[in-house]
């Protein structure tokens, strides 16, 4: 049976698996039929790309295009790391409020190499031993969404 | 309280970097793309960028990216739909608009060639047809194609083919010889694609 023009398209293009391509190759050989659509169909491809030239001539990005894409990473960045920065600064806070200023001997270390959630992960589980599991992650959750933890005092969680 | 350290930013870099190669191989094809979908340079900018900025961000969340062609096509797609799903619900997106985005370095005269030659492939192809053969034009490997359509690589050749027949049909003066009915030689000035 002869393979059809979407299959002698996938041949040209080297898109079959090794064994479908070694079939087909055999079969082309042995079928004047089918090598002929083939070189049809592979000069066809060839024209419609020569013709596409005219299209990538006249559309291309505009030249300042990489500098608009770097300028958005960077304001991106920028955005991200001052909210990162304000998560941590809160934590820092918040923690030195309940264990005082002692709190990063006993972490290992200072707030300064740790990222913002990093910290709180750390901080979780003594919160849990200080002051409970459902009560220290009401914190956790507090100063995620940016509040003030102690107003999970007033909420009656502690 | 201790002192919060300046963030080294060595990372970003290195990830700004990444986009730099990326975006020297692959964003000319990709504004290519989104251009016929959207037909609007500066729409097709916006979601290039969208692109580039998405890879920044999974990347920065230490994701790891083994096809960033085909990652970087497939986010632009989402980004595509999206746009021309907001649009349709405006009705705002339509050809006739392209003219309201000139870009400085365009003349008008290519503006209009480059505006028929999109009318022509969109009334051509299917919008499958139109985003298979965009792709594969676009050096894109079938499976790569499948992943970024969400399609089995086999409709890929199918749409493939069905795409290159129209092309070619397209390209046939009526009453044209034997040799031309078969699409080759082409005469140029009866072909969409014609410079
Ligand atoms: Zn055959």
């Amino acid at each position: 049976m002869h393979p059809d023009t979407a299959t002698l398209l996938a041949y040209r293009d080297r898109q079959l698996s090794a064994v479908a391509q070694r079939e087909i190759q055999l079969h082309i050989a042995g079928c004047a039929r089918c090598s002929a659509a083939l070189e049809r169909l592979s000069k066809e491809w060839e024209h419609i790309l020569a013709e596409d030239a005219a299209f990538r001539r006249l559309c291309a990005p505009p030249r300042d295009g990489l500098d608009r894409v770097l300028s958005a990473i960077r304001e991106r960045g920028r955005a991200a790391s001052s909210t990162e920065s304000e998560l941590k600064q809160k934590i820092v806070e918040q923690l030195e409020v309940y264990f005082g200023s002692r709190i990063w001997a006993v972490l290992g270390g200072g707030p300064a190499s740790e990222q913002g959630t990093d910290l709180l992960a750390k901080a979780e589980p003594l919160l849990t031993t200080f002051i409970g599991r459902r009560a220290a992650a009401a914190v956790v959750a507090e100063i995620h969404k940016g509040a003030d933890p102690r107003a999970c005092l007033d909420a009656g969680v502690m | 309280m201790p002192p919060l350290p300046e963030a080294t930013g060595s990372r970003a870099e290195e990830i700004e970097r990444e986009v730099v190669r990326l975006y020297g191989e692959f964003a000319e094809g990709m504004f290519r793309y989104a251009f016929v979908l959207l037909a609007n340079r500066e729409a097709a900018q916006d979601a290039l960028q969208e692109a580039f900025l998405r890879y920044f961000m999974a990347r920065s969340g230490n994701r790891s990216i083994e096809r960033p062609q085909a990652w970087l096509f497939r986010v632009l797609r989402n980004y595509l739909l999206d746009q021309l799903k907001a649009s349709s619900q405006r009705k705002e997106v339509d050809l006739a608009q392209m003219r309201n985005y000139p870009d400085m370095r365009q003349d008008p005269e290519s503006e209009f060639r480059l505006e028929q030659i999109v009318r022509s492939l969109r009334e051509l192809l299917s919008p499958r047809e139109l985003e298979c053969f965009r792709l594969r034009a676009e050096g894109l490997r079938y499976e790569e194609i499948a992943e970024v359509l969400e399609v089995r690589p086999g409709t890929v050749g199918a749409l493939l083919a069905r795409a290159q027949k129209k092309l070619r049909q397209s390209s046939v003066k009526p009453g044209a010889s034997g040799n031309e009915q078969a699409g080759y030689p082409v005469p140029e000035s009866e072909c969409p694609y014609a410079s």
